[in-house]
């Protein structure tokens, strides 16, 4: 099986990007992960007295990737500490052997330093890495993959998981089950991911971790098709836009800039010019 | 009212918030009176008053994050910085004038890498799109620079590029080439003037600001020419003088980088954030009186045009077709006019008192 790296992050002094990508990764898929790294920085306070990482499945129509996000080992030009998403990206037509060696995979995960392959300063210079390709050898997974069965044969429910170390075994155990099938999972999700999110499988990591309820959706088995038969790759990722209504203040009737801006209401009938123009036509 | 603050990363927007936060929505009472109310959610809301945070992420693909002034605040007060915000975030408040609402503001802090990425053909269109409509839907832009980075440097284009100057240049001279017309009011704000050497604070910050000028004088040039721009220079501290203590260390001596690390080692206090927003509401407000007044005339010319047409004649005509009167249009034209009046009363008292204060402090670039 094929592999790709991926990581976004930021460099000694420059912003948050993407430092390495597969080629041919689209850039809505691009987009959808960083939206998955901003949910956990916006909560990544939880993390922080966790012994164990958040790590996140995501499929889209042509990739699956399976990431982690986490603190890096270096601060910015700035001496403020970084933060990362990283992990593996694996295309469509691996797919299949992705879902079966990802217990395997989530062993590799917890291992991969990123920074070792990728020079932290080095990058600074640089804009953007294609990933080098990797290749799993998947006789030697055959062996490794089953140490992960129980040897009873029963499986974790996902209620029993909790978001820390015992809890991750449990994970991986509980994806071991033949029963279920490829789909999205989230092991530390905050309540906004699983709100942006299409995930199936979320454990969820909050402060009060002992009290909250896992989240399954009850159609496990093959919930992301496979490729071709997902008519809007959307569909399993964003939610359709709403309206929005601007809180009116009463400076706005003076506002230059929102008069010609997107934020424009559209005004009522009896504007000075309607009522000037329908006293022209009075007249005439 | 729309405020875009700028600046490439690092240069200490987060920590001017929470200093803004800090000064203003603190509850110590400002002597001026003025004061932040910070919104829940922002000032955008649903038609059925539900789920803020989905109509957040619709007002621009960017804005996927809504600023908390709690969370940036206590940090400071604990001596610590805030933590860094990786993405663009909407800080969404209200100001106050004796508890009296003066108008809302969304003050947006676009994230630094933006700046970067602009002019390297990073950026996606649309993002580029949605940036500049962003800048040009702004009542006023806030231009964040580092003071440090400014003065480090002996040689000025390395000072340009460290602190973000140049692209900063490039950004208004586009501008000004695709907007000519336009108004602009903006300010650059010098920040982190707690670690500078004395050399650069003394006699009113005098070098500090010579030097700025230099590092953006592309900017400041087109400001000289474009009468419809208005610009000032402020030097701030987010946590105030003798608050800091700074490491420098040189990283790599063939391209002269810097890495610095600071500590907080006393209670901030900051100083000028303020400033900074009475600028701009300032201003603002004084281009909506501008603004008001036109509308006003107007109002007054078309209700006397009206009132020379008016007789009977034109009443028994609008009888017959069953059509408005032309006293009854004036009535309504009026009670617009009067209504305006009062709005225009009720905010025009505020804009010397906000740029007597702000200009205290602020220099006009041109003056410089």
């Amino acid at each position: 099986m094929i592999y790709y790296d991926v990581l976004f992050s930021r460099t000694l002094s420059r912003d948050y990007r993407w430092l390495v990508i597969p080629d041919g990764c689209s850039d809505s898929d691009l987009e959808l992960l960083k939206k998955l790294f901003n949910l956990y920085d916006n909560s990544k306070k939880m993390f922080w007295n966790s012994l164990t990482l958040p790590f996140y499945c995501i499929n889209t129509l042509y990739w699956s990737y399976l990431i982690q996000c986490n603190k890096t080992p270096y601060t910015d030009q700035h001496g403020r500490p970084t933060f990362g998403l990283y992990g593996i990206a694996v295309s469509y037509r691996f797919r299949r052997h992705f879902w079966l060696y990802l217990p395997v995979l989530l062993r590799y995960l917890k291992t991969i330093n990123p920074w070792e392959c990728y020079d932290y300063y080095d990058m600074d210079d640089h804009s953007k890495f294609t990933s080098e390709i990797h290749e799993l050898d998947m006789k030697c997974c055959d062996n490794d993959i089953s140490t992960f069965l129980p040897s009873d044969s029963t499986f974790p429910t996902l209620e029993s998981i909790r978001f820390n170390v015992e809890g991750s075994e449990s994970i991986v155990k509980l994806l071991s089950n033949p029963e279920i099938g490829l789909c999205n999972i989230a092991f530390g999700a905050s309540v906004d991911m699983v709100k942006d999110f299409n995930f199936s499988i979320a454990v969820l990591a909050s402060d009060t971790s002992q009290n909250c309820t896992n989240i399954a959706i009850d159609r496990l088995k093959q919930s992301v098709p496979d490729h071709g038969e997902i008519e809007n790759e959307t569909d399993i990722q964003h939610k359709s836009p709403a309206k929005k209504h601007r809180k009116e203040s009463i400076l706005d009737r003076f506002d230059p800039v929102l008069q010609e801006s997107t934020y424009k209401k559209t005004k009522d009938q009896h504007t000075s010019q309607s009522l000037f123009m329908r006293a022209i036509k009075a007249i005439f | 009212m729309k405020v875009t603050m700028i600046g490439v990363s690092g240069c200490g927007k987060t920590a001017y918030m929470a200093a803004l936060g800090q000064v203003l929505a603190g509850g110590g009472g400002h002597p001026s009176c003025f004061s932040i109310l910070p919104n829940q959610g922002c000032n955008y809301q649903n038609e059925n008053g539900t789920d803020i945070e989905e109509e957040i992420d619709n007002i621009s693909e960017m804005l996927l994050q809504v600023g908390d002034f709690e969370n940036i605040i206590a940090p400071l007060q604990s001596y610590q910085w805030p933590d860094p915000t990786t993405q663009t975030t909407l800080w969404a408040f209200e100001v106050q004038h004796n508890n009296a609402t003066v108008a809302y503001f969304d003050w947006i802090d676009y994230r630094g890498g933006v700046l970067n990425d602009l002019f390297q053909r990073k950026m996606r269109e649309q993002e580029i799109k949605e940036f500049l409509a962003h800048v040009i839907a702004s009542n006023a832009v806030i231009i964040m620079a580092d003071s440090f980075r400014i003065t480090h440097y002996s040689n000025i284009n390395e000072a340009q590029v460290n602190c973000g100057a140049r692209i900063i240049n490039k950004l208004f001279q586009v501008y000004n080439k695709a907007f000519p017309e336009r108004e602009l009011i903006y300010l650059i704000v010098l920040t982190k003037t707690d670690v500078l050497e004395e050399k650069w604070k003394s006699n009113s910050y005098k070098a500090l600001l010579e030097r700025a000028k230099q590092v953006f004088l592309p900017l400041i040039q087109i400001s000289a020419t474009n009468r419809k721009w208005v610009g000032g220079m402020l030097p701030v501290s987010a946590v105030g003088d003798n608050t800091v203590k700074r490491t420098v260390q040189q990283l790599d001596n063939h391209r002269n980088i810097i890495t610095t690390k600071d500590e907080i080692i006393a209670f901030p206090t900051p100083c000028n954030v303020e400033h900074v927003l009475f600028f701009t509401l300032g201003h603002t407000l004084r281009q909506m009186k501008t603004f008001g007044n036109e509308k006003i005339d107007r109002f007054n010319q078309e209700i006397n045009y009206l009132m020379s047409h008016s007789n009977y004649l034109q009443r028994i005509f609008a009888f017959l077709t069953n059509k408005q009167d032309l006293q009854s249009i004036i009535e309504e034209l009026r009670k617009e006019r009067d209504q305006d009046l009062a709005v225009l009363r009720q905010f025009e008292t505020h804009i010397e008192c906000l740029l007597d204060i702000a200009m205290q402090k602020i220099r006009k670039v041109d003056e410089i």
